[in-house]
């Protein structure tokens, strides 16, 4: 039995994270007024996580890497289309301010519309390891983006599907954070 | 035997019968202001506004993070609280804690502090989390799923630090080491920020040439907590930056202008 199993666009569409922008006015006769804007912090997704498209008769595994370098070596699984890493962009934030980016412990895709908590073949796709070039701060054990001089930085995620050959057909899910700490 | 060979329709048919369930950018938020301080008699609030185009449910959660000698904060579990961080847990009151809003709408959420008598003096801190909660997952029922989407959902969240400051506390701070070198992306002006005292501070960094009032650099939001004595402070400069650097320069650590703008810390110094 074959599937052929296209792999597409990830990352529920979703963007814009900003914090911050107050403005207090006050006004009377005198015309004195006072307004403070603060920077908002926008984090916003620029490319999807994309697996391009996979035949699967068996188990194998696909991984897209952050640069964007796909694995495709099993047996099982034969590979086609572009493939992408997901991107991210955080703007307006503080010069030289780190945002730690946090990777899910999950380890399964689950089918949306599976029985809670299953642990059925055909509702889970393999979800090895999530992979960021974010740097890893061995002290913390987060992955974290420095931000540059203008308060803008971006990561990448890549990560390894590993399928069993069981999967029926669905939307396939998994959530992970990405976190910005203000100090 | 029969051979099936499910031709997996394209993603954008998938996608598409998803479409009202996956709306753009849900859960996105705004939050002002970005760090509340506490007396302990008056009570504060934070403005939680959702910018994005459909409704989300926040959560809102009190959280410890301790900073580290880069400035870089790291999460600390409850179970490992010192006495300072479950005091601080113990005696923030906020709410509401779970809020559901159209796009557009804001709703502020109350925070107090009440310090017991017995309370050593100090300042005490925990960080305030918003996190929007990803909507319930789409059942497609009637549906036949053509093919296998894959969805990874980010779950993004904000932290402020909410700073109780119980008594009279002051803070020195001092500038020293600074040097500069060849960072990730270019050039770098690094410096240490020292603290004494037992309040944490907050300001920005300002780099300008003695007696010139154009800066060369300001770094914004640069905060030295009551864990750490000192802290690395790294400036990523640009090339112009880097060259207009040379010979003697001043950086001072001031208060933002909005909190009164107060000197905290200067040096006049010459990099190479």
């Amino acid at each position: 039995m074959k599937n052929v199993f296209r792999l597409g666009a990830v990352a529920a569409a979703f963007a814009v994270m900003a914090t911050g922008t107050t403005a207090y006015a006050a006004d009377n006769a005198d015309a004195t007024a006072t307004v403070e804007v603060m920077k908002p912090l926008t984090l916003t997704k620029t490319a999807d996580l994309n697996f391009g498209q996979a035949l699967v008769s068996g188990a194998g595994t696909v991984a897209v890497s952050p640069a964007g370098a796909l694995t495709c070596a099993s047996a099982g699984v034969v590979c086609s289309g572009a493939v992408n890493a997901a991107a991210f962009d955080i703007t307006g934030g503080t010069a030289a301010k780190k945002v730690s980016v946090h990777l899910p412990t999950v380890t399964n895709l689950v089918r949306i519309g599976a029985a809670a908590g299953t642990t059925a073949a055909s509702d889970l796709i393999g979800f090895g390891s999530l992979t960021t070039d974010a740097v890893l701060n061995a002290t913390t054990g987060d992955r974290e983006v420095t931000l540059g001089s203008t308060g803008a930085g971006s990561f990448k995620v890549g990560g390894t599907l590993t399928f069993d050959g069981s999967e029926v057909p669905g939307v396939y899910e998994a959530t992970f954070n990405v976190s910005v700490d203000y100090s | 035997m029969f051979s099936t060979r499910a031709f997996l329709s394209c993603v954008g048919v998938v996608a598409a019968s998803l479409a009202p369930l996956t709306a753009q950018a849900q859960g996105d938020l705004l939050i002002a202001p970005t760090r509340i301080v506490l007396d302990g008699r008056q009570g504060g609030e934070v403005i939680l506004s959702n910018i994005g185009d459909s409704e989300a449910t926040y959560r809102i959660e009190l959280e410890l993070r301790r900073m580290d000698g880069n400035g870089a904060l790291s999460a600390v579990p409850r179970e490992a609280a010192n006495e300072k961080e479950t005091a601080a847990l113990a005696m923030v009151r906020y709410a509401p804690r779970r809020i559901t809003l159209p796009p557009n709408q804001p709703q502020s959420v109350r925070i107090s502090a009440r310090p017991g008598a017995e309370l050593p003096e100090g300042e005490y801190r925990v960080h305030m989390s918003f996190t929007a909660i990803p909507a319930a997952r789409p059942v497609t029922q009637g549906e036949d799923p053509q093919g296998i989407e894959i969805r990874l959902v980010p779950i993004y969240g904000v932290t402020i630090p909410v700073f109780v400051r119980h008594g009279r506390l002051e803070a020195q701070v001092s500038i020293a080491n600074p040097a500069l070198r060849a960072g990730a992306s270019g050039s770098e002006l690094t410096f240490d920020l020292i603290r004494n005292g037992s309040s944490s501070t907050y300001g920005e960094v300002v780099i300008r040439k003695p007696g010139q009032a154009e800066p060369i650099a300001v770094t914004r939001g640069v905060a030295i907590y009551t864990e750490v004595a000192s802290r690395k402070l790294a400036l990523p400069l640009s090339p112009e930056q880097t060259a207009a650097l040379r010979g003697p320069v001043e950086i001072e650590y001031r208060e933002l202008p909005e909190n009164g703008g107060r000197l905290l810390a200067s040096l006049t110094t010459t990099i190479g």
